[in-house]
């Protein structure tokens, strides 16, 4: 992971600085399967310098950006960067304080405390992923104050207060910039910084499907990477929903191409049957249409 | 043939796509003989306006209008920018080759005419090119073509001045003043034959005026190339269902009349593609809080604008005239409602294997293997309830106004007191678009009063105003919400609804009811109570039964209006 970061360029004090921390916190054994390792990179210095300087002086982020900006391949990156066990937790409508922290359960005859994800978090030095976290009403998560900010607790009533490790940090990630979004108040604000997401430049896209796609003909991979563009612009100005701008779709559907689906079929599978309305498949299918011709071949496609 | 607003969608869809540019307004747009959106031409128009300045070829375009050979002169002009558009675009769209070798072979096909006029010769002539194929022209023909077929490395201005030169030199074109006839407005650009051999029966129908054949389908020229030219004065609403130019006509009359909006034209289509769908294809949207729009009104506007201020005082007139009357309402009301909120609405502990510890019951814990010695509360606190109304707002409620607006002010004003959040919106439907008056928001609660700007237009199409105010509903985060609805049961709509292929039906009487009755159960599918109070008369009440069931009620007379409706809404809170 280091290595990509390098050739990235990252600046090589903040290198310096995240393989002092990896040294400096051990990872315990029974989370080490936690320790994430990526099956994507994200393509970015500034960003990556951003996260990794605010992760390092300890505070924790927010990372805010519209779909297919990679904010989960950041947050997941920079666990595996940091080398930290990661917990995931989503964050929905009734998201309370009890499904965070723990909650009180009867087991073999006493009441004890059934830990919940931040808590466990908190205690082995694990980056906590707080993913969609505007889903959560505000008032829930007003339990997490003092975890996220310089006290760095939980106080759970009726049990000892539990101090966070050190090496203990939060990246929530947050939806933003489409219709439809809720906002997340000032109090939790204030105790993130903020990274706010850029769309992933056309270079970055084909960087990554090269990446991804050792063999992918280069005209090809400028064709893929400009579709999602044309996507994108297509849900920046509101012709169609957000549905088809599916970054996940799109390299599922090269996989599929990869393993020999003519490339009309398989964008058919991956982007436009995302879409549950007929017209915006047919606004879909045409983006296709007009980038790419019907017969196209894994022989096409890939150089091999 | 009428071509539908998804193709016409479609269209400029595929040009703003190739051009790049989503506030590009395309004033021409190609269909093919069918009524579908032409892939190849629509992204040529598109690649156009990316590579070349737009504002001069629509100038040169417009030079043409008005003299003998337009329509010479517009084919023979689009195919040298074609040329020039194609070569340049190609390089960053693979795809576009075949695109235009598909569109060539298109134009092949077609049998050959004895004596075809010079653009359908040139233009047949080049796409056999295309195809790498023979194309038989005379000397001088073939000099013109390749003069025309344009190359990348020209600019625009190298272009225009090579186009007019050579209309100048072969076809008698007179720039500016000389050889243009003036013609009639009626009269100009509608009909003109173009490529004969690609035009099929006798002739576009009368609906399609300002798409004429172009190539071997249809152009439409929304507005004769060009902001500029546009001249609204002659707009009439008929139009609005075949021209872009018409539809903008058409929105700033709703907005001058009814107010500014309140969503911007993205946000508004955004909604319009949402909501817009199945029975209400095509329809438009308004949202707006009636304030009056800065440009200056004229005509209907006017009239319209001054009817609803005098309304304005006849509703608080009629309101204030029956005062003692009204405010001991609003006390029933709001008394009953309170109760009902106090014994309904308490949160409540269950017994869970999780939660708060319960001291008394750990016994069952050791002894009966019952786990269950905590408490988990329920919420359900007053905080959690919203409520929506919705007036509707048509012609046939007119001689009701003040009794409808003093109901929906006693609603308000008694939930306002309780502390439920209230929103109050009133709707109508005129000339395709549904408008929706937003009279106050949740947090409004002074602005009670606003509802007595409640004035009648046009139709109603309950189906499409229920499924927004039950959209809007969804994106609060209230636990329950209640939507009440003031109307008369009787949906009427001028947009007619599609009920098989090319079958429509009016929207009214029994397909409006069940449209709106389906619009109802759909709230209900989400959680969302619909009640009704009934405003009608005697003959409506089978319809309102279909659509709300048991949950609505008559008020016969005002005086028992807080009784007749306390006790409909309670049985909603009840219910919750």
């Amino acid at each position: 992971m280091l290595d990509f970061l390098r050739s990235e360029g990252v600046s090589p004090a903040i290198l310096s600085e995240i393989e002092h921390y990896r040294n400096f916190y051990s990872v315990g054994d029974a989370v080490k399967s936690r320790v994430p390792s990526p099956s994507y990179d994200y393509y970015g210095r500034e960003v990556w310098e951003q996260a990794a300087a605010a992760l390092l002086a300890g505070e924790n982020l927010l990372l805010v950006g519209p779909k297919a900006t990679g904010k989960n391949v950041l947050a997941e990156g920079l666990a595996a960067a940091f080398g930290r066990p990661e917990w995931d937790i989503s964050f929905y409508i009734n998201t309370d304080a009890a499904s965070l922290i723990g909650t009180d359960t009867f087991e073999n005859g006493r009441v004890t405390l059934r830990r919940g994800p931040i808590t466990r978090c908190a205690e082995e030095g694990g980056f906590g992923i707080l993913d969609e976290i505007n889903m959560a009403k505000n008032e829930s998560l007003a339990v997490l104050h003092a975890t996220l900010d310089f006290r760095r607790i939980i106080d759970v009533p009726g049990y000892d207060r539990i101090s966070l490790s050190d090496a203990t940090r939060f990246i929530a990630t947050m939806n933003y910039g489409y219709a439809g979004t809720r906002e997340i108040n000032e109090a939790l604000a204030s105790r993130f910084m903020v990274i706010n997401m850029p769309i992933i430049s056309e270079d970055n896209l084909k960087k990554l499907l090269t990446r991804q796609f050792p063999t992918l003909k280069p005209e090809y991979a400028d064709q893929f990477a400009g579709l999602f563009q044309d996507i994108r612009k297509k849900c920046d100005s509101a012709e169609i929903s957000t549905k088809a701008l599916d970054l996940r779709g799109l390299l599922a559907a090269i996989r599929l191409m990869r393993g020999g689906l003519p490339a009309a079929q398989a964008l058919q599978m991956g982007i436009v049957n995302k879409c549950f309305e007929e017209f915006e498949r047919q606004l879909v299918a045409d983006l296709i249409t007009v980038r790419l011709t019907g017969d196209l071949t894994t022989a096409q496609l890939f150089a091999d | 043939m009428e071509i539908s607003e998804n193709e016409k969608r479609r269209a400029v869809n595929l040009i703003w796509n190739a051009a790049r540019d989503y506030d590009f307004d395309p004033d021409f747009k190609v269909y093919d003989a069918e009524g579908r959106a032409e892939l190849y031409w629509n992204c040529i128009i598109g690649a156009v306006h990316r590579h070349y300045d737009w504002d001069k070829t629509a100038a040169m375009f417009r030079s043409f209008r008005g003299t003998e050979n337009q329509l010479t002169y517009e084919n023979l002009a689009w195919l040298g920018l074609e040329n020039a558009a194609f070569l340049r675009e190609k390089r960053d769209r693979p795809a576009l080759p075949y695109l235009r070798e598909h569109f060539a072979r298109t134009v092949a096909a077609l049998p050959a005419e004895a004596e075809p006029p010079v653009q359908d010769r040139l233009v047949r002539a080049h796409f056999l090119r295309a195809l790498g194929q023979p194309a038989p022209l005379s000397p001088e023909d073939a000099a013109m073509l390749d003069a025309l077929e344009f190359g990348p490395e020209m600019d625009t201005d190298q272009m225009i001045a090579r186009t007019l030169t050579l209309f100048t030199d072969r076809l008698g074109y007179h720039p500016a003043g000389e050889g243009q006839k003036e013609e009639p407005e009626k009269e100009r650009g509608f009909f003109l034959p173009f490529f004969r051999w690609g035009r099929k029966g006798k002739g576009a129908p009368p609906e399609l005026r300002p798409v004429r054949s172009f190539g071997i389908g249809l152009g439409e020229h929304t507005d004769e190339y060009g902001g500029e030219a546009l001249d609204q004065s002659h707009i009439r609403v008929s139009f609005a269902k075949y021209t872009a130019q018409t539809d903008e006509g058409l929105r700033r009359y709703i907005v001058s009349c009814f107010g500014k909006p309140m969503y911007d034209q993205r946000q508004t289509r955004e909604l319009e593609r949402s909501y817009c769908t199945g029975n209400h294809r095509d329809c438009h949207l308004h949202f707006t809080r009636g304030e009056p729009d800065e440009l200056p009104v004229k005509g209907y506007a006017v009239v319209q604008r001054r009817a609803a201020e005098e309304q304005e005082k006849r509703n608080r007139a009629y309101y204030e005239e029956n005062l003692a009357r009204n405010r001991a309402a609003i006390d029933r009301l709001t008394s009953r409602l309170r109760n009902t909120m106090l014994t309904q609405l308490e949160t409540t502990a269950v017994k869970s294997s999780a939660g708060r510890l319960v001291g008394g019951r750990i016994w069952r814990g050791v002894y009966l293997n019952d786990n269950k010695i905590f408490e988990k509360d329920l919420r359900g606190d007053a905080g959690n309830l919203s409520v929506d109304i919705l007036l509707d707002a048509s012609t046939s409620q007119i001689h009701r106004q003040e009794i409808v607006s003093t109901q929906g002010y006693l609603i308000a004003e008694s939930l306002t007191r309780c502390g439920l959040p209230v929103r109050v919106y009133s709707f109508f439907s005129m000339s395709g678009y549904t408008v929706m008056n937003l009279f106050r928001d949740y947090g409004e609660t002074g602005d009670n009063a606003n509802i007595f700007r409640y004035v009648t237009n046009g139709c109603n199409r309950d189906g499409l105003a229920i499924r927004l105010a039950v959209g809007q509903l969804k994106k609060t985060d209230c636990e329950h919400k209640l939507l009440i609805i003031l109307s008369d049961a009787k949906p009427n709509d001028v947009l007619k609804v599609e009920t098989g292929r090319n079958i429509y039906r009016d929207y009214t009487e029994d397909t409006g009811v069940a449209d709106t009755a389906a619009e109802v159960h759909q709230a209900r599918l989400n959680d969302i109570s619909v009640v009704c109070v009934f405003t009608g008369n005697d003959e409506d009440l089978p319809a309102a039964r279909k659509i709300y069931g048991q949950d609505f009620s008559r008020i016969r007379h005002l005086s028992q209006f807080a009784d007749t409706v306390g006790a409909l809404i309670q049985n909603q809170i009840r219910n919750l």
